[in-house]
């Protein structure tokens, strides 16, 4: 009751604040500081509040996000989210060196053949169903209205890529919030990271073939393909170096490791940026290094090529419950409520079909793999999140293709808000399930000694 | 640019080394250590970031990192805020809090007085009384850090001399910090929305204090229950956020409403022993952050800057001199201590900083970049002397009895 208590007083303060005459017409930096405190309390107090209910935290971070949004209070204005996206870079490199530690090769080597036909299955299996939902129901689609047969498969393959991408910002947050460990945890974070990276080299190859098959003149662009490869070699060679780095500090100096791995996310967010800019206006180069994927390669090399493994997950796991509420309250900010009101029955089919074709190609991957049934039958409702690197890709399909490319991108953005509200519950009711997060052992444990005192009886 | 993020990193690393390492150095020259000691060498790893040199730090980018300013600025204030409670600042007799007063006030006269008239002699306006009030509550702030560290180092004799300074270092801040927030708030020439139409600065001075009591309590509210270290990570970093941007917002002093908030929680009952710890053991990241960014934001090639420090070291110094002077010999004191004990209150370290900061972001004065300016350059030179002060006011006070 406290803290619903304190959640009220909160949110009266701000209420009181933002309807001060002319209030917003404030430097930024007030208006930053006022918005990330009181996200920062909100939706932690929101998370707590719904974890009474069994809900995952973060689902109550993204609610606090929406209700403090510009869509419903206006708490945090447009404005404030769009300038805070610069903490939002930081903390989402943060939560990529998590995920990338968090990767275990000893882990990933025992569970290789469940997480390859996962990737193989998920991916194939996806991308195909909405490929054909998507052709076979073009005429109840509006933006396909006088579209021609290539145009449609070209968006076709694009819907059918962008719903292939996952969240691993969501995973890692709700592995880390439901303490989960286990074989059945190992391969989903492993599959879960392992298509997001596939899905950028994927969709490169979709878009060029998209254009080959939309613009008459154009053939594949070799050059696009290229580019993202290297783009993402590139990262991955950059994540390596800033492993290297950050883990001679630990060994070496090892003093105010926080400072340090906030001022290490600070540069490679800066740097990705700055490098992308100067190659554009010098020479006229489009070539973007990933600061996620770097992150991510960074905390895997730290983890397992290095001595300073243990320390680095100790450090970044103290760090880390500040860093999701607000990376995740500000995910739950910018979602576009105007955007889903547009298109929000076929936003939900699509989800709907999304989540039915990952089920199906999970339970099949993990049914030919060997697993333990409750582990397949689980499996699909793990990898329903979507976030970051979608939408960033929604964002470059509304750029590729004008007219339609810009209705099927705000049609993915509406699928993607749902699924990221959705994806955590439905992700920790299958820890809780498979009996590898704490609450889920716990459990387990109860109904084994139960069970245990039966036989005695 | 490759430069650029290079030299970042060489100097993230070298000073983060160096912190570690000065710790390891006893044979260092004093002054250096204890420097370094403080983290002030911070400031010029801050300056080589900010856009005279590197500007990887620029304005704009400071700006979007708000936020994490307000924490820094923030944690100052609720970190002294929750030192004060009552009942441990009472066990002390009274004359202690007497002396604190005497010598404060005095500092804080002098220097007033002296700004006032530069301030006048050149400006000529009365607005410049806001800048000269808020400069006098900088001076009577001092830092207890270095004499602390010396008494650590140097083991002198248990005197109450030294108690006495101890007790004035943390306490003077507080006088400081109020009368810092008077001048952000006589900044104001309307009232607050609702306010009736008269004296604005006294009634957002009232505001500023109920409001730093409703973030105390608010705090205290959170963390009556048991929570984890993450969670109270959580609610204290979410607080000072809040509760500065609530501040910046309105103009008025950040430092003085969250250690409103701090003494609020400080003497509520609870878990305020975990808070103060908590923020305690997290202390370094904090000042290592904020010390950057201060230091990303100074100019320090405003020549007007280094003049005004010098006459501000002057008269800061001359005030604490003769405000112990008169605290030492006009109070009836039940012990003997030496007249110098101004001079082992010289120190400001990070308290001046975060003054300078405050004012900085809350436009308190017609020249905030200025008055950094000032602030900053005045503390690097008086953090390489005020050690060797200390020092010897704690070699005169060997004699003195308990």
């Amino acid at each position: 009751m406290r803290r619903l208590a304190a959640l009220l007083l909160i949110v009266g303060f701000m209420a009181l604040v933002h309807a001060a005459p002319g209030g917003w017409d404030r430097p930024e930096g007030a208006r930053l500081s006022l918005s990330f405190g009181f996200l920062l309390i909100a939706a932690y107090l929101t998370g707590d509040i719904l974890s009474w209910i069994k809900l995952p935290k973060i689902t109550g971070y993204i609610l606090a996000g929406v209700l403090a949004g510009p869509f419903v209070s206006d708490f945090i204005t447009r404005d404030a989210v769009a300038e805070l996206k610069l903490l939002d870079s930081l903390a989402l490199a943060f939560i990529a060196l998590a995920a990338g530690g968090e990767l275990e090769l000893a882990g990933l080597g025992r569970r290789c053949r469940s997480i390859c036909c996962g990737v193989g299955f998920q991916s194939l299996g996806v991308f195909a169903g909405i490929f054909l939902v998507v052709v076979l129901g073009r005429q109840w689609i509006p933006f396909f209205e006088g579209a021609s047969a290539a145009a449609v498969f070209a968006a076709a393959a694009l819907v059918g890529v962008l719903s292939i991408a996952r969240s691993p910002s969501s995973a890692i947050a709700i592995i880390s919030e439901s303490r989960a460990k286990g074989p059945f945890t190992e391969t989903v974070l492993g599959v879960t990271v392992i298509i997001d990276v596939l899905v950028i080299a994927l969709f490169a190859g979709v878009v060029s073939a998209a254009r080959a098959l939309v613009q008459v003149d154009a053939g594949l662009d070799l050059f696009f393909l290229l580019t993202v490869g290297i783009e993402l070699i590139g990262s991955v060679a950059a994540g390596v170096a800033v492993g290297w780095g950050m883990s001679g500090y630990i060994r070496r100096i090892g003093s105010e490791i926080p400072v340090f791995i906030l001022a290490t996310a600070f540069l490679v967010t800066f740097f990705s940026d700055q490098f992308a800019r100067f190659l554009d206006s010098f020479y006229e180069i489009r070539f973007h290094l990933e600061p996620m994927l770097i992150c991510m390669s960074a905390g895997f090399f730290i983890r397992n090529c290095t001595a300073a493994g243990a320390s680095f997950i100790e450090r970044l796991d103290r760090l880390s419950l500040p860093v999701y509420v607000l990376f995740f309250s500000l995910v739950g900010a910018s979602l576009d409520l105007g955007v889903l009101k547009q298109t929000w029955l076929l936003a939900f089919l699509l989800a709907a079909c999304r989540a039915f074709f990952i089920w199906s190609s999970a339970w099949l991957s993990g049914r030919l793999c060997g697993e333990p049934p409750l582990f397949y039958r689980m499996a699909g409702f793990s990898y329903i999140a979507q976030a970051g690197v979608s939408l960033g890709l929604a964002g470059m399909l509304a750029g590729s293709f004008p007219g339609w490319g810009q209705a099927a991108s705000v049609t993915i953005v509406a699928m993607i808000s749902i699924n990221q509200v959705i994806g955590p519950v439905t992700f920790k009711y299958a820890l809780d399930k498979v009996g590898e997060s704490r609450a889920g052992r716990e459990s387990l444990r109860k109904s084994t000694s139960c069970a245990s005192s039966l036989r005695e009886k | 640019m490759f430069q650029t993020v290079t030299g970042a990193l060489v100097l993230l690393i070298a000073a983060l080394a160096g912190y570690r390492r000065s710790f390891a150095r006893p044979g260092w020259p004093q002054g250096i250590r204890f420097f370094f000691l403080t983290g002030t060498q911070f400031l010029l790893i801050g300056l080589a970031l900010g856009e005279h040199f590197l500007g990887l730090l620029d304005r704009p980018t400071i700006e979007r990192l708000g936020p994490v300013f307000s924490l820094g600025l923030g944690y100052f204030g609720l970190i002294f805020g929750l030192q004060l409670e009552f009942e441990k600042v009472l066990r002390f007799p009274l004359q202690f809090l007497s002396s604190m007063f005497i010598q404060a006030g005095i500092t804080f006269l002098f220097v007033f007085t002296l700004f006032f008239w530069l301030f006048h002699q050149l400006d000529g306006s009365p607005a410049v009384f806001i800048p000269a009030l808020a400069i006098g509550a900088v001076a009577c702030c001092s830092s207890p850090t270095i004499v602390a560290l010396l008494v650590r180092e140097t083991k002198p004799v248990k005197c109450a001399g030294i108690d006495l300074i101890r007790y004035i270092a943390g306490l003077d801040t507080i006088l400081g910090f109020t009368l810092f927030a008077a001048a952000a708030c006589l900044v104001h020439t309307s009232p607050p929305p609702l306010g009736p139409a008269c004296l604005p600065g006294l009634q957002w001075m009232v505001l500023s204090i109920a409001f730093g009591m409703g973030m105390g309590y608010l705090l205290h509210l959170l963390t009556q229950t048991h929570c984890g270290e993450n969670e109270l990570w959580v609610f204290i970093i979410g607080i000072i956020i809040f509760s500065g941007g609530v501040s910046l917002f309105f103009d008025l002093s950040p430092l003085f409403v969250t250690m409103v908030a701090g003494i609020t929680a400080a003497n509520l009952p609870g878990s305020k022993d975990r808070v103060f710890m908590a923020i305690f053991r997290q202390e370094k990241p904090f000042h290592i952050v904020f010390l950057i960014l201060a230091g990303a934001v100074w100019q320090p090639g405003l020549v007007s800057g280094l003049v005004l420090a010098g006459f501000y070291l002057f008269s800061r110094t001359a005030g604490k001199i003769c405000g112990g002077l008169v605290a030492a010999s006009w109070l009836p004191l039940r012990f003997q201590v030496s007249p110098l004990i101004g001079l082992g209150l010289l120190s400001q370290s990070g308290v001046a900083i975060a003054m300078a900061m405050d004012l900085y972001l809350s436009g308190s004065g017609s020249n905030p970049d200025l008055l950094v300016a000032m602030l900053i350059s005045a503390v690097l030179v008086n953090e390489l002397f005020s050690p060797a002060m200390a020092r010897r006011f704690l070699a005169g006070s060997r004699g003195e009895t308990a």
